[in-house]
C-alpha cells in the first residue's frame, strides 16, 4: 500500500536498462557478446548452445547444472542482438520448472573509437513464450547434456 | 498446468494508465463498487470493470459481494514480486556490465 501511496509502482512498468561505454569497436564487442566462451565469462553462466539467428536458441548452464534456455528474435550483426528467456528451466532428465521469462535487447553504438552497450531487459508477455515451450523441452529432453554448437 | 510468469502479469496489468488510475483510486481506500469507480474516473462502468477483471487476474485487487453489489480492493502483494524480480534482474547486468568491463579493459 505504502508504495502505491508513493506512486512508486508507476516505475514498476519500466524496463530494466543498463548502458556502457567500452573501449572497443562495435565488431569487437560483437564478437565479446556473442562468443560462446566469451559470452560464459561475461555472463555469469556458461553458454552450451548458442544459434546465432532468430528462431534459433541459446541454452545457458547454471551452476548447479539446470539448463536455462533462450530463443533468438533478431540477429543484426553487429549492431543488435534479441532474445528471450523462456519461462521455463530444465532439470536433470527434462524436467522443467517455471522461471520468469523475459525479453533481452542488447544494442551497440559505436562512436570516436568506443562502444555503448544498451541493454534492456523487460518482462515478456506469457502468451508467445508458452506456444514455442513443448517444442523446447522436446528438444532439451532428448539431449540433456548439451553440446556447443558454434556459428556456421 | 502452465503457470504464467507473475511478474510479466503484473507488469501488464499495470502497463494500462486507466489500471493504474483504478488502482491509485482504490489505495485511498476501499472497499470499493465499480459504480462509485466509474463516478471518479471519467470512463463507463463497463469499461473500469474490464480493468477491475485484469487487475484481479494479477492479483492486484480482490472483491467480494457486498449486499447486491460487488466491491473491490487493493491486494498490492504481487507489486513486491514485480518490484523483486526489477532488483535481481538490475543487479545481474550490473555484474554483467562490471564483467564485460573487465574482459575489454
Amino acid at each position: 500500500m505504502d508504495r502505491v501511496h508513493r506512486g512508486r509502482f508507476i516505475k514498476l512498468t519500466d524496463v530494466v536498462e543498463r548502458t556502457q561505454t567500452f573501449p572497443a569497436s562495435r565488431a569487437q564487442m560483437w564478437e565479446v557478446l556473442t562468443d560462446p566462451s566469451c559470452l560464459s565469462q561475461w555472463f555469469g553462466m556458461e553458454c552450451v548452445e548458442l544459434e546465432l539467428r532468430p528462431g534459433g536458441r541459446f541454452v545457458f548452464r547454471r551452476a548447479d547444472g539446470r539448463l536455462r534456455p533462450a530463443l533468438v528474435e533478431e540477429v543484426d550483426s553487429p549492431k543488435r542482438l534479441v532474445f528471450r528467456w523462456l519461462p521455463f528451466e530444465v532439470g536433470p532428465e527434462g524436467t522443467t520448472d517455471p522461471s520468469p521469462g523475459s525479453t533481452v535487447e542488447m544494442t551497440l553504438m559505436e562512436s570516436d573509437g568506443a562502444t555503448e552497450l544498451i541493454v534492456r531487459e523487460s518482462p515478456a508477455p506469457g502468451a508467445g513464450s508458452e506456444s514455442v515451450e513443448p517444442l523446447f523441452i522436446d528438444r532439451l529432453a532428448h539431449r540433456p547434456h548439451a553440446r556447443l554448437v558454434f556459428r556456421a | 498446468m502452465k503457470k504464467k510468469d507473475p511478474a510479466a502479469v503484473v507488469f501488464s496489468a499495470l502497463s494500462d494508465p486507466t489500471r493504474r488510475e483504478v488502482m491509485v483510486a482504490l489505495s485511498r481506500g476501499g472497499p470499493v463498487s465499480a459504480t462509485r469507480l466509474a463516478e471518479e474516473i471519467p470512463i463507463s462502468r463497463q469499461a473500469i470493470a474490464k480493468h477491475l477483471d485484469a487487475l484481479q487476474q494479477a492479483g492486484l485487487v480482490s472483491s467480494e459481494r457486498v449486499g447486491r453489489e460487488t466491491k473491490y480492493s487493493l491486494t498490492p502483494e504481487p507489486m513486491s514480486d514485480a518490484l523483486d524480480w526489477m532488483t535481481e534482474v538490475g543487479a545481474e547486468w550490473d555484474k554483467r556490465m562490471a564483467r564485460l568491463r573487465d574482459l575489454i579493459g
